[in-house]
């Protein structure tokens, strides 16, 4: 599973995605202990035919973490970001940009003035 | 042999209503269409009494065919007002629909019915994307994830964002969940290659209607194949087949009824939409294709006596494999009740209770 936070200075994305923490690594639970430490708004990327430990850990950053977001990928396995690109690439930038905000939808649905 | 009855509300149009889709609304008789859904409350309590274990709706918009356009609402409506029947959603449209909210609503109703909800999803007939402005190409694709989300949202323990093709969501955790654990027993209804294998991979039962025997087979074989493919097999219960049936005291009866019957589809297309439609659809069945649009009027599966009737039903259970049948005993846009009545009643006494142990 991959958890993102956001930079507080303005960087720029490919900056922020370098500090990219894998805070639960492949065979091994999320720690609810030291995650629930965890305060800055954190997302949890996971797709949907991740058939490992992901799914489980996620939802475990999620309980633990009091500002984290988890968002599950449609019909991506565990490398995410290589599976569905454009997806992932949305997401993360959307979050990086405006935290938590992220969850307000900001496209227009208007379709004609 | 589990026994469905297929409800769609037995709406009498006026003789003089043209026989196009979309039928036009000013046509729509408000005391014809509240007469029509009392009647189906009175009919579903004989179905209920004659012992059919479920009652099915389905979803269709914009003629009197089949005057269901929100499966939810006509089985909320039976829920409320009948005590033991299963209810069958077959089923709610959903790439048209707002997956979110279907998962929101199915279990809210699964929970009012006291756990006597089936839930099948589907694509919809071709005409029905026109209704939501649905581009039909999307369809497939649509329903599929459209479905998976459905799933997730019934069994997900934390609140989640969706990242899809062709849903996105931010913020999901639905209250309430289903009353059934993990979730009602659903089917993905269709007979092409992707709903058989998105069934499979899903362990969810598979639904096919109207066609032959042999044909209906073929997308039931290949369904079973993907089972074993993901590991698992399914029971007979897994498998609906839907089916037009008429039912007389003889066979001779029996076929005299199917030949006085219309031999055309009511409530089609005007011919350059009917064309546009099925362009833009692309169907199959385990794989083969098949025309998108049917034109005649669906076929009559099950003709004759109690006899020849059971008869057939047992081929259907060896052919097609399907341990429910969904059935429409006259056909469905017919608002002439009398031969239905009679049907039920037949069925009721010299069918069903000898096709129960198939």
């Amino acid at each position: 599973v991959t958890a993102v936070t956001p930079t507080t200075s303005r960087e720029s994305h490919v900056e922020a995605e370098g500090r990219r923490v894998r805070y639960v690594e492949a065979g091994q639970g999320p720690n609810p202990g030291r995650l629930a430490g965890v305060t800055v708004p954190t997302l949890v990327v996971c797709g949907t035919r991740d058939e490992g430990v992901a799914p489980a850990a996620g939802r475990g950053c999620r309980a633990s973490m009091p500002n984290c977001h988890l968002v599950f990928v449609y019909e991506a396995g565990p490398a995410v970001g290589a599976e569905r690109p454009e997806a992932y690439a949305e997401v993360v930038a959307d979050f990086l940009d405006r935290h938590e905000g992220f969850v307000v939808r900001r496209t227009p649905a208007l379709i004609h003035p | 042999m589990k026994v469905s009855f297929f409800e769609t509300a037995r709406y009498l149009p006026p003789e003089s209503l043209p026989p196009e889709w979309p039928a036009a609304a000013g046509a729509y008789d408000p005391e014809a269409g509240a007469r029509a859904y009392r009647g189906m409350i009175e009919r579903l309590r004989y179905v209920e009494e004659l012992g059919f274990d479920w009652v099915s709706v389905s979803e269709h918009h914009y003629s009197p065919r089949i005057l269901t356009p929100s499966p939810i609402v006509s089985a909320a409506f039976i829920a409320a007002r009948l005590e033991r029947i299963t209810i069958a959603l077959l089923g709610p449209i959903v790439p048209h629909s707002n997956p979110v909210r279907l998962a929101e609503e199915l279990a809210m109703l699964d929970t009012l019915a006291g756990g006597r909800l089936v839930v099948g999803l589907l694509r919809g007939t071709a005409n029905e994307a026109l209704t939501y402005d649905l581009n039909p190409a999307e369809a497939r694709e649509r329903t599929d994830e459209g479905t998976e989300l459905i799933l997730r949202a019934w069994t997900e323990p934390q609140p989640f964002g969706w990242q899809g093709r062709h849903f996105q969501y931010r913020t999901v955790s639905i209250w309430p969940r289903p009353l059934q654990q993990p979730h009602p027993p659903t089917y993905a209804l269709g007979t092409s290659r992707e709903a058989c294998e998105f069934a499979a991979r899903h362990r969810l039962g598979c639904g096919v209607s109207y066609g032959p025997f042999e044909v209906m087979a073929r997308a039931t074989r290949y369904y079973r194949e993907q089972c074993a493919r993901h590991g698992w097999e399914p029971s007979a219960e897994h498998v609906v087949y839907r089916a037009n049936m008429l039912l007389a005291e003889t066979d001779d009866e029996a076929h005299a009824r199917l030949a006085r019957q219309p031999d055309r589809a009511p409530f089609t297309m005007r011919p350059g939409v009917r064309d546009a439609v099925a362009a833009a659809d692309a169907r199959n069945i385990a794989g083969q294709a098949r025309p998108a649009i049917v034109t005649g009027a669906l076929p009559t599966t099950f003709v004759g006596s109690p006899d020849t009737v059971v008869e057939q039903i047992r081929r259907c259970r060896e052919v097609i494999g399907a341990g429910v049948l969904d059935l429409s005993l006259h056909p469905p846009g017919s608002g002439d009740l009398e031969p239905l009545m009679r049907g039920l009643e037949l069925f009721g006494a010299k069918v069903l209770p000898r096709i129960r142990n198939l």
